[in-house]
């Protein structure tokens, strides 16, 4: 084999670990990353593209970056996303603000949703009884969730739900540290005396 | 989770929002699995270009260096008068023509005029 075989063979092997690191990542923040987005737009599509544009826009601008970063730095790009689709519809909003329409559905949602037989398939995890429980308190929470100021939401899910540490909710977040703990303390605050 | 003792808030709070994240829906889970896959072929094009990029960039290098190499030797070869009715040296007799044109014949005559002795 001569040195530039070995050298490819050397870059191929070394693309393909990095493919499998970034899948293993995405499948280990898909759904919490989902979760926190529907948390903030209240709408499942919406969440859904954000998502993957974040997860394009990170490999597109930071794949050579060391694993160790990939989290806050998705977090941020999500963040983003996540300001960018509310500012469209404040926008989309004010222009067709006469538009009768229904909160949150699009057209051909509804028909898509219907036919897709992936999504009338029954969850394999969950029971009737537990997921009606569940969604019970997801609706609650979500409500409480949602009556919180932005950026203390924010910082309450990175920390809580996604587990990210003060530092690198404070990459994710774009701020300092202290306001990652004003903000995370005041959340716990005000959900403390709405759940109690 | 800020450090200190985990409040009952906190640990109720996650313990719903990770069991709700566990029974996603079909379709939700597929989407996602689209998303994955479409960020990972994304990931595969861009590692393929620069692989491209680095066999070409020193060919390139080296014609750019030969390209100027020729150039700066064809100058030289030619001498020295090559150097004056290059296009920069020409430069320099244009301003009086300029003056013709902006001042008319006439004004610049009668300015000649002026500086002349007697």
């Amino acid at each position: 084999m001569t040195f530039a075989q070995g050298d490819g063979h050397d870059m191929q092997d070394a693309q393909r670990a990095r493919s499998a690191a970034f899948d293993q990542f995405f499948l280990a923040i898909e759904r919490k990353a989902f979760r926190i987005a529907q948390l903030a737009l209240r709408h499942e599509d919406d969440a859904l593209d954000a998502v993957q544009d974040s997860m394009l826009q990170l490999v597109r601008a930071y794949s050579a970056r060391p694993a160790s970063e990939w989290k806050p730095l998705f977090y941020r790009i999500l963040e983003n996303r996540i300001r960018d689709v509310q500012r469209r519809r404040i926008v989309r909003g004010r222009i067709f603000a006469w538009w009768p329409t229904r909160s949150g559905a699009r057209p051909g949602d509804e028909a898509e949703a219907d036919n897709d037989p992936v999504s009338l398939a029954p969850s394999p995890e969950a029971g009737p009884h537990a997921r009606v429980e569940m969604e019970e308190t997801m609706t609650l929470l979500s409500g409480f969730l949602a009556q919180l100021p932005a950026r203390q939401r924010q910082a309450f899910l990175l920390r809580n739900f996604e587990g990210l540490d003060v530092a690198d909710t404070a990459v994710a977040m774009g701020c300092s540290e202290g306001s990652v703990k004003t903000h995370y303390s005041r959340a716990v605050h005000t959900l403390r005396a709405r759940l109690a | 989770m800020s450090g200190e003792t985990e409040t009952g808030v906190e640990r109720r709070t996650r313990a719903a929002l990770e069991a709700s994240v566990e029974h996603l829906d079909g379709r939700v889970r597929s989407r996602l699995t689209r998303a994955r896959h479409a960020a990972l072929d994304e990931l595969r094009r861009r590692e393929h270009h620069p692989i491209r990029w680095r066999l070409m960039a020193p060919a390139a290098a080296f014609g750019a260096a030969a390209a100027v190499a020729i150039v700066l030797w064809a100058q030289r070869a030619e001498g020295p008068t090559a150097i004056a009715n290059a296009p920069i040296t020409a430069m320099a007799a244009v301003p009086s023509e300029d003056l013709d044109l902006v001042l008319g014949e006439d004004l610049f005559d009668s300015a000649l005029a002026l500086d002349e002795p007697g």
